[in-house]
């Protein structure tokens, strides 16, 4: 019962209380069904098996309360008649010729008359005579046999005997036949209750069998499934492969185009070169990206740009990410300015025209320039770093770059980092979005559809560039992951993570606040 | 220079009960002013930014190493070659005869026991996390050895509650809550009896079990859910399989009782989490139950499913009663708090001749 454990609490009416109620409970069939720490199910036609042998052993019966052999019946007779009158048990011959006589309307003591003239029952009887005992049952039987066949009296005798004894084996016969009734219906009502019992087994057993067939086909359907995402994810990694060879194919005609071209640079007189240098005296990183980048032509880029860049409202839902992060930078609150460095053709300007900001978008590409103008725009076709260069110190609020710096060689990313450093107010904003080559795909396969691509930035260098460059507050933001029902159903860890390198975010940004 | 304390186990896995209290533990001797890393044989990925390989500990930099002891292992040569002074953590070990003959878990238990046996004279010191544990520790003949139940991490209980999925098995109901691996020594057939019972008794309350914890015995399993079936119970048992901590949190909120028939615990979390969901315990004594349950819930001296189904009726319609244990439920988590055991912990370590200056403390 309860232990008591605390001594706010009365544990001994608890007790009191908790045994009324299990003395008011009846407990019908737990014992029946015990734990059972070796199976599942107990074989249950093992516990039902009917004892129907009519001649089955029984336990020995008290020689005190033992009764006369003439009340014993059928099989039972014949084995006490054996006992008594050969010392033995019958054997089966015997036992089975006896019993059949019996059930034919033998009379008892005609079987014991039998049994008591045989050679054996007389050896038995003069070996043991104490243990030949037939019982006054048969005595009775026989001095009445002796009367009956006395001459003239004896048939006189017997009716007299029949009339005399008709009513009460009237009786018997009738309280036997009721037995007989009563023992008939105990049988049919046990075995009308296991034949209920073992179609409910059964109808358990068949309940069981649907669950398994329903979970089995469950199972089966999992695995089509499953099969089916593999077929997929096999095809889109075949592709892909092919993709990766093909343009791993045309980057290397492209490097050795390169090869010669530099080749033919470095063959040029030494005059021609010099041209290139600004009036500065120093060789302007952003002049070598204008002759790679030239090499596309102005009005493919825009063509290219205006196929690949996707849907207008999708991009402009995209950038509403960075709305929250100009309204904390406090310069551009007060009235400081946004450059937009690589604007194309002004999204970003265009959901900023709203805000209030005073703005400048940049991009070397005539075409986009003169689509953000005729948007409404102040807008510049220039190279962003020199334009950069010609700022004052601590002059704009906030720079932003989307999808600029992955076109950059580090040399003139750099250049564009301290430009940016210098020109910005202090609490100034920085950011930079850029492809996110941890999704594998974009970073082995998306990443090359656009052909003025270097090479992609992994989000740890990023942060660490601007870091050594001397932004505070350097953060990562990871952006635009593949929407989730593209994603693998995660069952564990292989879907976590083929979802976060293959349906991970496709974009980040890295975003410094000058001090 | 401040000292350094850091920690080593054999194993470490996601949501165990020993790695929650490598955590914890950490935390607090951080803010005891160590400082404080975790070392471990294997590292599961999703930990790999928070637990080192054990190879990389530096014991130059270790002036005291507290080795974490759940089970057997074959870092024993590796610990006797460190040379810097260990205490052990005991949480202790299933005794073996609760694991199949050659299955592994019946070897390393085994291997568990002789280990704790034969390192007290290699260690300075040892934790028990419940008393249970700090007995064993002392007949084992370690010394000092201090209670210190480093495992109740209150963080756990922080975050959103997620239903699991097929939480429409909850029913209408009582709710009937059981955590723990399904495995003979924690005997979840006592409580399907005892649910069998309750439901006999008391139809009304239209009792529901529910049984949280993956299966680390098919034998075991096999039989429980065929013992279910015997006795008609499949719809009112829900086995939920593991459970994150935000469906534990769902789950405890949910429940009317927590109900708990393990025939071996070394400390048994769940008990002491029930106070802080307002949940009563209804279990029955053995090992560490008593210790861990305090008086915030009904003890039973012996197993008896019958017993315990006539408790939880009594104790879901007698609302003083409710009340009293879901205070008393309250009170005993204080004991696990942090509040609690941070001076016990620095005390300990005192003990050992191991102080930090309060300025590194702060």
């Amino acid at each position: 019962m309860l232990r008591p454990n605390n001594p706010e609490i009365d544990f001994e009416l608890l007790n009191r209380r908790i045994q009324e109620s299990l003395d008011a409970y009846i407990d019908e069939g737990s014992a029946a069904n015990a734990f059972d720490p070796d199976g599942a199910m107990a074989d249950s036609e093992d516990e039902q098996t009917v004892p129907v042998q009519a001649c089955e052993e029984h336990a020995p019966v008290d020689p005190a309360t033992k009764p006369p052999v003439l009340a014993y019946d059928d099989c039972e007779f014949v084995r006490e008649a054996y006992k008594q009158l050969l010392g033995r048990e019958p054997d089966p011959e015997g036992l089975e010729h006896y019993a059949a006589l019996l059930r034919e309307g033998g009379e008892k003591t005609q079987l014991l008359e039998r049994l008591w003239h045989s050679e054996e029952a007389r050896l038995f009887r003069e070996n043991s005579p104490h243990q030949a005992n037939l019982g006054t049952d048969l005595n009775k039987y026989r001095s009445k046999q002796k009367l009956f066949q006395l001459p003239l009296v004896g048939p006189i005798l017997r009716v007299l005997n029949g009339s005399l004894t008709l009513h009460k084996y009237k009786l018997f016969l009738n309280a036997r036949l009721n037995h007989s009734f009563r023992l008939h219906q105990e049988q049919r009502q046990e075995l009308n209750q296991r034949f209920n019992d073992l179609q409910q087994h059964v109808h358990q057993q068949q309940s069981h069998l649907e669950h398994l067939q329903a979970h089995l086909h469950d199972t089966q359907q999992k695995l089509i499934r499953l099969e089916r995402k593999h077929q997929t994810l096999l095809g889109r990694l075949k592709t892909d492969q092919s993709d990766l060879l093909q343009r791993e194919k045309i980057r290397d005609e492209a490097v050795q185009q390169l090869r010669l071209r530099l080749t033919a640079l470095e063959s040029r007189p030494v005059a021609a070169s010099a041209a290139t240098v600004d009036d500065a005296g120093t060789s302007a990183p952003v002049a070598a990206t204008a002759t790679d980048s030239s090499s596309i032509n102005e009005a493919f880029y825009a063509a290219f740009e205006e196929h690949f860049r996707g849907d207008r409202k999708t991009i402009l839902e995209r950038m509403q990410y960075y709305l929250p992060l100009l309204e904390r930078c406090e310069p551009l609150k007060s009235g400081g300015k946004l450059v937009d460095i690589g604007c194309g053709r002004g999204d970003w300007l265009d959901l900023l025209a709203s805000q209030g900001y005073p703005l400048l978008g940049i991009d070397f590409n005539h075409h986009n320039v003169e689509a953000c103008v005729e948007r409404g725009h102040e807008a510049i076709a220039t190279d962003g770093i020199e334009w950069l260069r010609q700022q004052p110190d601590n002059s704009i609020a906030a720079i932003s770059c989307f999808h600029v710096i992955e076109h950059l060689p580090f040399e003139v990313l750099s250049r564009l980092l301290d430009e940016s450093l210098r020109v910005l107010r202090p609490g100034g904003l920085f950011f930079a979005e850029t492809p996110n080559p941890e999704n594998l795909v974009t970073g082995i396969t998306h990443f090359y559809t656009d052909p003025t691509h270097l090479h992609p930035l992994p989000p740890a260098f990023s942060e660490f560039l601007l870091q050594y460059k001397g932004f505070g507050d350097v953060e990562l933001h990871r952006l635009n992951p593949i929407p989730e029902e593209f994603a693998l159903i995660e069952h564990g860890e292989v879907d976590r993570r083929c979802n976060q390198y293959f349906y991970g975010p496709q974009d980040y940004a890295v975003v410094g606040i000058k001090p | 220079m401040s000292i350094s304390i850091h920690q080593f186990a054999p194993a470490t896995a996601m949501g165990d009960g020993v790695t929650g209290g490598l955590f914890y533990t950490r935390e607090m001797l951080r803010k005891l002013g160590y400082r404080s890393e975790i070392y471990a044989g294997t590292v599961p990925p999703g930990l790999s930014d928070e637990i080192h390989l054990s190879p990389y500990l530096d014991v130059t930099d270790c002036q005291l190493l507290l080795v974490h002891h759940s089970m057997g292992h074959e870092f024993e040569q590796w610990l006797y070659d460190l040379d810097c002074p260990k205490v052990l953590m005991y949480h202790n070990i299933t005794p073996e005869h609760y694991f199949l003959e050659d299955s592994p878990e019946h070897f390393f238990a085994s291997i568990g026991r002789e280990q704790l046996r034969a390192w007290p004279h290699r260690f300075v010191g040892a934790v028990g996390m419940s008393p249970y544990n700090s007995r064993e520790l002392k007949q084992a003949g370690f010394s000092p050895v201090a209670t210190l139940p480093l495992l109740v991490d209150p963080r756990r209980f922080d975050g959103a509650s997620v239903a699991p999925v097929d939480s429409e098995r909850r029913g209408e109901g009582l709710l009937l809550l059981s955590i723990g691996r399904l495995v003979e020594n924690k005997r979840q057939h006592l409580l399907v009896d005892a649910l069998w019972h309750l439901r006999q008794m008391n139809p009304e309350l239209n009792a529901t079990l529910c049984l949280v914890g993956e299966s680390s015995s098919a034998r075991y399993d096999a039989a429980l859910r065929a013992h279910v079936q015997r006795l008609g119970l499949e719809p009112h048992v829900w086995f939920t399989g593991k459970c994150s901590d935000a469906q534990l949190r769902w789950l405890f909120e949910q429940a009317d009782t927590l109900w708990c028939a393990s025939e071996h615990e070394g400390f048994c979390m769940p008990l002491v989490e029930a106070g802080f969901y307002g949940v009563p315990v209804v279990a029955f004594d053995s090992s560490n139950i008593a210790d861990t349950l305090g008086a915030s819930g009904l003890l039973l001296d012996d197993a008896n499913p019958s017993q315990m189904a006539a408790a939880t009726a009594m104790l879901n319609q007698d609302l003083d009663l409710h009340q009293q244990l879901v205070r008393s439920g309250t009170d005993n988590l204080q004991r696990f708090l942090p509040l609690t055991l941070q001076p016990q912990l620095q005390n300990f370590l005192l003990s050992l001749g191991l102080w930090v200056h309060e300025d590194a403390a702060s």
